[in-house]
This record gives structure tokens, C-alpha cells and sequence, in this order.
């Protein structure tokens, strides 16, 4: 007994030890967001919120904010309108070349981010649409075509095909099966895809650093820029907003994956 | 059965999958009666889905007609062939609940929601489900969610209903439970039923026929009774029940002799084979009794070589000195004589030999 | 059309039909709907990326290899291109090493332990890792927390900001997530009865562990450090918002070249080379493993 509670004692200590090394610096840059002066100093001299009213007063932070924002809902509404039929291309059909054009669509995700950049500067530079939200809306909506349609076809790979099948059974049409049963079935997982497709560019940093240009920032660049140039204490508020988001986001995952659990097992119960 | 002319009719109907040489389905021709429960029994991949996805309308056929009161319903979808569907995984709509399940036929034919209402309730408590209107199908039991399929497929009163393998997910009381409720609903209100299934009794208990499938094709199509006890074909014989296939060449067909391994077998009157024929003389084994002595025909000497114990019954195999294997029935106080290894006599009655041909 | 198109061959042909798919598949449907994406990708990914190749390989005279010639004929170039595969090397290296023992214990042991580890590391997963580069230059830099610390014991330390060490504990921090999952979606599907069975053989923990586990848990092992390697050659931010400026990777050579514009062809080069290297590993993976697994993760 004593040996066993020995074997688990040591890699749960070296795991919870790799753990604070992963949490501790986000947590850092939280205490940072609310110190005075320069970024770099730690622990900070004085704790405030000027940062705070700096960042969400500042148009030099709030106009890529912005960007951000409409340049991630652009290019997920893209992606998601052009992947979307392919995944459903992919699960109902067979055809040749199907290995090949699921290569192709996989391929944002297999060439360097850097590199592309360097592609689309050239690109935009010759159809001028470098330093516009369009270039970078269509950079981003490349990079997530891979993302969307592996979510999709996960998720049309999990729907049962059969109550296409019963809706018809029951006298609906093509039409009718699919306002009826698809659509609401999957719409869910349509906006998973499409958070996913969202992030994705919400987060991409290197292509917007290069093709976004001082018109159409983006928030990671404006942050790239920033922690780059000068010591600015901002980039840990932007940090701790974002690390707070997705923090708050996978608690309440987290949190309603045990409530669904708890239910499911009282509707078994019940169901005796 | 009330006595109509044929109602739904397949004529030479045929389905080969893209790309693959073998048919699926090969020729299949049946005509259906109105207010007939027809089951299509046949193990898996013998083509008895298949036929039934192309009578819902979910498969085309490669060859053939499907005819319903005289007139060809291939080219129609299946949405508009107002048959009603009861699928193995249920495929109840899970976004909605048992009642929306139910008005979901109803209300896609726009009828009136207070209509809806009335229909929805009947069919619900026909299948014993009001109380669980308002429930979603993940908060109901696998056998109410059949119950809810059920009454989906019935409540837009279709043509004809198809079901496959509806009871295949459920246990076996269930099931049996299920068989009763269905059968006597089928009775009850008339319908015309189509049922997949691959398991014999369920088929025995249920059909007015069964239509047997083995490699795409129908073997034959009869009454349950006419199947077990008629076989046309070794096929249908060891699929519908037990049965002990001897081979053997008809002797003297005007006395209705077989020469086989284990001597001259007698059988019934109802055979017509003549002299030469390769045949099957085939026994079911509970119509093959223990025998004080060895008679002259209809029996043979047996040497046991296993016994299976049911509780009530117990089934015997044993081996004539030929070699041949016949299985037969004891009642459990006659299995002390059949201990493994010893030498039993046993007989049947010539009435109870079926004669079926034997390809060369 | 994309809208109501696809449940016309439902019916026909779903994947999880029991009769399979539908001979409409062999028409034209299937392409109607791959149309937009094809086009798409094709129009506004490939496109602009054959553009950059054919960049590389066109000189004032024509078709030129040049460059390339160039490239590999220069020992700073060939001696970036060596520190890139080394420090991606590097950083694989320690991220298995750190990532294995959490995967490991979020897989073992459910419950609040495992479930506050996974929480940790999808929480630093979808972080910024803009903040996450900047939490390290607070670290370790000259005012930072390390600085300051060792500083209370009266030691001063060395520069630790701008150099390749802060590049490589940045990317390590960043990139330790995906090795984790990766990790885990592997060990998470070991069967536990494996485990009871080799212990009910008379296995001691370390042996179930090491003769039963650590083998099944290879194929997350390779998942999780080919996609590290691939992430880390191309890696641009960190190394170049922590690192100094005498240990360059290609990918912040290239991201120069974009800066000051000084020359196309140079640029076009190199990122030909990144581009086959990377390619080249998602090749060696695909004829062993299947590409498809690595998607999975």
C-alpha cells in the first residue's frame, strides 16, 4: 500500500510543479496589469488602474481592439459559409481524388505561418490590398479553412444520417429535413466551429504583424509592437483580459460538464 | 386476412451498389395484401434491408418495379409515398420531445393543430406513453423510445408501415413484450406491415408470412407454419429452427421411399420426387423420439455424443455408425438414457419427413 | 445551394447508413460543394504561395537556381538553417519531458487533481501567447522577478532577457500545451484494465509503467513532438521578442527581410527552404503514421 501511495506521490508532485510552471507566469502578468510604471519590473512599485483606463481610453488600443473583433467575425463568417459544404461533401460522398482534396484543404495548417506572411506581403502588395482589414480578413479565413472543417466533419461524422432518413419517413422534403432536423441539430457545433475559426484569427499574430499595417491593426500587433518598442504596462492589462476570458470560459465548460453530468445521472434514475 | 387483390407488389426487383460486381438484392418478387404483416427474415447482408430501403424509397432499384394497387412508385420520393418508418436505433428527432416526435408527420401535412393535439394524445396512449408526452427522448427508456417511434410511423395513418429490426436494441423481455403490442396494434388498426428481422421466432410469432432471404434472394415465401414445416430449400430449413438434413436419393417414389446413409426413410405424402432425385430427407429433432426397439424403417441406432441440458428438455446429438449426426429432443427424465456414449434407439413418424432437393 | 443541397443524399448515402453510399456520389454534387473551398484555398493560399516559390526562382535572366546555390553555399545561412533544427530539437526535447508527467496524471487520475491540471493547461492553451511571451520578459528581465529574487541573496545575475536561453524557455512554455494534449488524447483511450491486469500479473507500479503504459503511450509521444518540432521551426514571436540578436532561427531571418525589404529573392529563398523542411516532416509522418492521426489531436 505505502509503495503504491509512493509511486503516485512523485509524478503527481513533478505534474502539479510543470503545472504552476505553465499558471505561474499567467498569473504574473496579472499582478503586473496592476502596477505603476515601467512593464519590466517585478514585483511592480505601486499597484493602480491607470492601465486599466489607459487601455480602454486609449484609441491607439481601442481602434485595433476593434479590428480585431471585426476582422475575427469576418473572416469565422467566411470560412465557416466556404468549409462547411465540403465537410458535408466529405461525409456523404465518395469520390475520386477525395485524399488529394482533403490535402489541399489541410494545407494552411501544414505551412509555416512566417512563410505565409512573406507570401501574402508580396501577394496584397501586387492586388494592393496590403494594410486593409481585406487582406487580413482573407489571410485569416485561409487558416482557419483546415479548423472549421475538421470541427465539421467531427461533428457530421457524429450525427446520426438516419433521422434524415425518419424526417423523410414522416414526409418532409429535402428542404423541410433540413430547417427541421439539420439545422437545428447541428447549430450548435456550426458556432463551435465558428469560435473556433474566430479565435484562430483573434489570436494570429505573425501575418497581421507583417500585412495589417499601422490602417488596419490588429490587437496582437499593437501588443507585438508594444512590448517591442517601448515599456508599455497595457500589454499586461490586454493579457490579463484575454487570459481572464479564456479563464471564465473554461471554468463554466468545465463547471457545466459536471452539472451535465450529475443530471444525466438523475434522469437514469428517474427513468426506472 | 380479409381476401384483396395484390397491394403492394415488388416484381423482379434488383439492387447492385456502385462499383461491385455481386447484387445485393436479386430478383425479388413478392406481392403484399392489404392489411398483411409480411416479415423479410434472412441473416445479415442477405439483402432484407436492403429491399425494404428500396420500398421506403431511401434506395433506387438497379432493375424492376415496385408496384402499390397497380402502380409503379419507383420515381417517388420517399417522402411522398406516405409510408410510415420505425428504424433499429429508433431515430426519434432528440431536439424534440415525445409529443413533438409524434406531430412532426402530422404537422409537416398542415393539419390543423387542434387535430394534432387529439391525434397525438390517441397515438400516445395507444402505445402507453401519455404521461411522457413533454419528455425528450434522451429521458426515456430504450423500449419507450421505440413505443414513441411507433407511434410516429402510425399517426399519419400511412399506406403500409416498414420496420426494421425495430426490437433489435432491446432485451429480451422487452422484446417479446414488444412482439405482442405490435402484433395486436398491426391487427387492431389494419395495417399493412412490412418487418425486417433476423431473428426466426420473432418472424414465427409475428407474420401472417415471412419472406425468406439468403444472398439477395427470397427462398421462399409462406406462411410461418408452411416454413418450418415445408422447407423448399436446405437454406430456409436450418435457418427458420433445428432440423437434421440427411442426403439421400429417392428409391421407389410410388412408395415414397428415400435411400440414405442410414437405411430407407419413408416420407410424407405431400412430396412429389421422382425415382433417382438427390434429395434431403430432412427431421426436425423434436419429432424424433427415444424407441424401445429399433423398428424396421423411420429409426435408427444412435451413439449419443453430447447432450445440452434446457431444464425442461434436453437436445441430444449423436452419430450413426455411418457417421451421420442427428439431433434430437428428450424430455429431462428421459435424459439419464442419453448420457454421452451410450447407444439409444430412436424413431419418427414417416408424416414427419419432409423431402427437399438437393442441387448435385 | 450549400444550404439545402446536402440532405438531398442523406437518404441515399450517409456514412453511417447501414447500405452505404449512394452512386450519386460519383456525379458532379460532391464537386458543387467543394467548389467554394476549393476555390478559395486555391485562389487566395496556393496561389499567393506558388507566387513566393516562383520568386526564388527567377533571376533578372530567366529560370535561376541561384539563390538556392546561394543559400547553401553560405555558412551563416547554413549555420541559421542548423541552430533552427537544433533549437526546434531542443525545445521537442523538453516539452516531452515536461508535458509527459502531466498528461500522465491528468489520464491517472481523475478528479479535482487531473481536472485542475487539464484546466492549467487548456487555460495557457487558448491564452494569448503574446501574454505569455511578455509574462516571460517580465521573468526575466533585468527589473524581473528572477533578477530581483536572486538579487535579495546579493548575487547579480547575468543577462537571461535576449538571449537564446529566454527564446527557448519561452517557446517551451508556449508550445508544452500541445504536447500535453496530445499526450493525453493517447493515454486517455489505455484501456485502465491493462493496467490492473499487469499488476494482478505481479507487476510492480514501475513495471506496469514502464512496460505496459510508456508503450502504449507512443503514438501521443510522436503526435505530440511532431507537431512541437513543426510549430517551433517556423516560430517567429517569441524567439524574436526574447531571444538576442546573435541567435537568429530562420523564420525571424525571413521576418527581417520583410521589415527592410532588402531582397525578394533572398526572402523567397528561405522561405522555400523552411517551407520544404516543414513539408518534408509532414511527409516522413504521413508514410509512417497516416497524416490523419495527427489531425485527430
Amino acid at each position: 500500500m505505502t509503495s503504491r501511495l509512493q509511486s503516485s506521490l512523485i509524478p503527481k508532485f513533478l505534474a502539479l510543479s510543470i503545472g504552476g510552471f505553465l499558471l505561474l507566469p499567467m498569473l504574473l502578468v496579472v499582478v503586473m496589469s496592476f502596477g505603476e510604471g515601467t512593464s519590466l519590473r517585478f514585483p511592480p512599485r505601486a499597484f493602480t488602474i491607470d492601465s486599466y483606463i489607459v487601455y480602454f481610453t486609449s484609441a491607439g488600443w481601442m481602434v485595433p481592439t476593434l479590428n480585431s473583433f471585426i476582422i475575427a467575425g469576418a473572416s469565422a463568417a467566411i470560412t465557416l459559409l466556404v468549409t462547411t459544404p465540403a465537410a458535408f461533401a466529405f461525409a456523404l460522398f465518395d469520390f475520386p481524388g477525395k485524399r488529394l482534396v482533403r490535402l489541399l484543404i489541410m494545407m494552411p495548417l501544414m505551412v509555416p505561418f512566417i512563410v505565409m506572411a512573406l507570401a501574402y506581403f508580396f501577394f496584397f502588395g501586387q492586388l494592393r490590398l496590403l494594410n486593409t482589414m481585406v487582406g487580413v480578413v482573407i489571410a485569416h479565413a485561409c487558416l482557419a479553412v483546415p479548423i472549421v472543417f475538421l470541427i465539421q466533419s467531427a461533428n457530421l461524422k457524429s450525427f446520426d444520417w438516419t433521422l434524415v432518413r425518419a424526417s423523410q419517413a414522416c414526409g418532409a422534403g429535402h428542404f423541410r429535413t433540413f430547417r427541421y432536423i439539420c439545422l437545428p441539430l447541428l447549430r450548435p457545433s456550426f458556432l463551435v466551429a465558428g469560435l473556433f475559426a474566430f479565435i484562430t484569427s483573434f489570436d494570429e499574430t505573425v501575418i497581421a504583424l507583417f500585412i495589417s499595417g499601422r490602417a488596419a491593426s490588429t490587437l496582437p500587433r499593437r501588443m507585438f509592437e508594444s512590448v517591442r518598442q517601448e515599456s508599455d504596462p497595457v500589454v499586461a492589462v490586454v493579457s490579463t483580459l484575454l487570459f481572464a476570458v479564456v479563464a471564465a470560459v473554461a471554468i463554466v465548460i468545465a463547471w457545466r460538464r459536471e452539472a451535465g453530468r450529475s443530471r444525466s445521472a438523475t434522469r437514469d434514475l428517474e427513468r426506472e | 386476412m380479409t381476401q384483396a387483390q395484390p397491394f403492394l407488389r415488388l416484381d423482379a426487383v434488383s439492387k447492385r451498389y456502385g462499383g461491385r460486381a455481386e447484387l445485393a438484392v436479386e430478383g425479388v418478387s413478392a406481392d403484399i395484401r392489404e392489411g398483411e404483416f409480411v416479415s423479410l427474415l434472412g441473416p445479415s447482408g442477405s439483402g432484407k434491408t436492403t429491399t425494404l430501403m428500396m420500398i421506403a424509397g431511401f434506395e433506387l432499384p438497379s432493375e424492376g418495379r415496385i408496384m402499390l394497387s397497380g402502380s409503379d412508385i419507383v420515381g417517388i420520393p420517399a417522402h411522398r409515398r406516405n409510408f410510415g418508418m420505425v428504424f433499429q436505433n429508433y431515430a426519434l428527432f432528440p431536439h424534440m420531445t415525445a409529443f413533438e416526435n409524434v406531430a412532426y408527420p402530422l404537422r409537416l401535412r398542415k393539419q390543423p393543430s387542434s387535430r394534432i393535439d387529439e391525434k397525438v394524445k390517441r397515438y400516445l396512449d395507444m402505445v402507453g406513453l401519455a404521461r411522457f408526452a413533454s419528455r425528450r427522448p434522451a429521458e426515456l427508456s430504450g423500449g419507450q423510445q421505440q413505443r414513441v417511434a411507433l407511434a410516429r410511423a402510425l399517426v399519419f395513418e400511412p399506406t403500409v408501415v416498414l420496420m426494421d429490426e425495430p426490437l433489435g436494441a432491446l432485451d429480451k423481455n422487452l422484446r417479446e413484450q414488444m412482439q405482442i403490442e405490435i402484433k395486436e396494434l398491426q391487427k387492431k388498426l389494419g395495417i399493412t406491415l412490412i418487418y425486417v428481422t433476423h431473428d426466426q421466432s420473432e418472424a414465427m410469432t409475428m407474420s401472417d408470412r415471412i419472406a425468406v432471404f439468403n444472398n439477395g434472394r427470397i427462398e421462399q415465401i409462406a406462411a410461418p407454419l408452411e416454413i418450418y414445416r415445408r422447407p423448399e430449400t436446405r437454406f430456409v430449413g436450418e435457418f427458420v429452427g433445428e432440423s437434421n438434413m440427411i442426403e439421400g436419393r429417392v428409391g421407389d417414389a410410388t412408395e415414397r421411399r428415400v435411400e440414405t446413409e442410414i437405411g430407407e426413410i419413408e416420407y410424407g405424402p405431400d412430396s412429389a420426387f421422382g425415382a433417382g432425385m438427390p434429395v434431403f430427407a430432412m427431421i426436425r429433432p423434436e419429432l424424433i423420439t427415444l424407441a424401445e426397439k429399433l423398428p424396421p424403417r423411420n429409426g435408427t441406432q444412435l451413439t449419443v455424443t453430447r447432450t445440452i441440458h434446457f431444464g425442461d428438455r434436453v437436445s441430444v446429438e449423436g452419430t450413426t455408425v455411418g457417421g451421420t449426426m442427428l439431433r434430437f429432443r428428450a424430455s429431462g427424465r428421459e435424459a439419464a438414457v442419453c448420457a454421452t456414449g451410450r447407444q439409444v434407439n430412436v424413431a419418427w413418424r414417416s408424416d414427419d419427413v419432409h423431402i427437399l432437393a438437393r442441387g448435385q | 445551394m450549400s444550404a439545402a443541397d446536402p440532405t438531398i443524399a442523406p437518404a441515399s448515402a450517409a456514412a453511417n447508413a447501414p447500405s452505404g453510399r449512394h452512386a450519386f456520389g460519383r456525379g458532379l454534387r460532391p464537386w458543387l460543394l467543394l467548389l467554394p473551398v476549393l476555390l478559395f484555398v486555391i485562389g487566395l493560399f496556393v496561389l499567393p504561395l506558388l507566387g513566393i516559390l516562383r520568386l526564388s526562382v527567377v533571376g533578372p535572366n530567366g529560370l535561376t537556381l541561384e539563390a538556392y546555390a546561394d543559400f547553401f553555399s553560405d555558412p551563416f545561412y547554413l549555420r541559421v538553417l542548423g541552430r533552427t533544427l537544433i533549437t526546434a530539437l531542443i525545445v521537442t526535447f523538453f516539452c516531452l519531458l515536461l508535458g509527459y508527467p502531466i498528461a500522465y496524471v491528468a489520464a491517472r487520475y481523475a478528479g479535482t487533481l487531473g481536472t485542475a491540471l487539464l484546466l492549467i493547461v487548456t487555460m495557457s492553451f487558448w491564452t494569448s501567447f503574446l501574454a505569455r511571451t511578455y509574462a516571460w520578459m517580465v521573468i526575466l528581465g533585468s527589473q524581473g522577478l528572477v533578477a530581483n529574487v536572486a538579487r535579495v541573496f546579493g548575487w547579480e545575475p547575468p543577462q537571461m532577457l535576449f538571449t537564446g536561453l529566454a527564446a527557448n524557455i519561452g517557446m517551451i512554455h508556449i508550445l508544452l500545451p500541445f504536447m500535453v494534449l496530445s499526450l493525453f488524447a493517447v493515454m486517455q483511450r489505455i484501456d485502465p484494465n491493462l493496467l490492473r491486469a499487469s499488476t494482478g500479473l505481479g507487476a510492480t507500479p514501475f513495471q506496469t509503467f514502464r512496460r505496459v503504459f510508456l508503450p502504449l503511450s507512443v503514438p501521443g509521444m510522436i503526435n505530440g513532438c511532431a507537431l512541437v518540432y513543426i510549430v517551433c521551426l517556423g516560430f517567429y514571436v517569441t524567439p524574436e521578442l526574447l531571444g538576442g540578436p546573435k541567435d537568429q532561427m530562420i523564420a525571424r531571418l525571413i521576418g527581417s527581410q520583410i521589415e527592410q525589404l532588402l531582397d525578394w529573392q533572398e526572402a523567397a529563398t528561405m522561405a522555400a527552404v523552411l517551407l520544404v523542411v516543414t513539408l518534408t516532416i509532414f511527409a516522413v509522418y504521413d508514410y509512417f503514421f497516416g497524416l490523419d492521426r495527427l489531425w485527430r489531436s
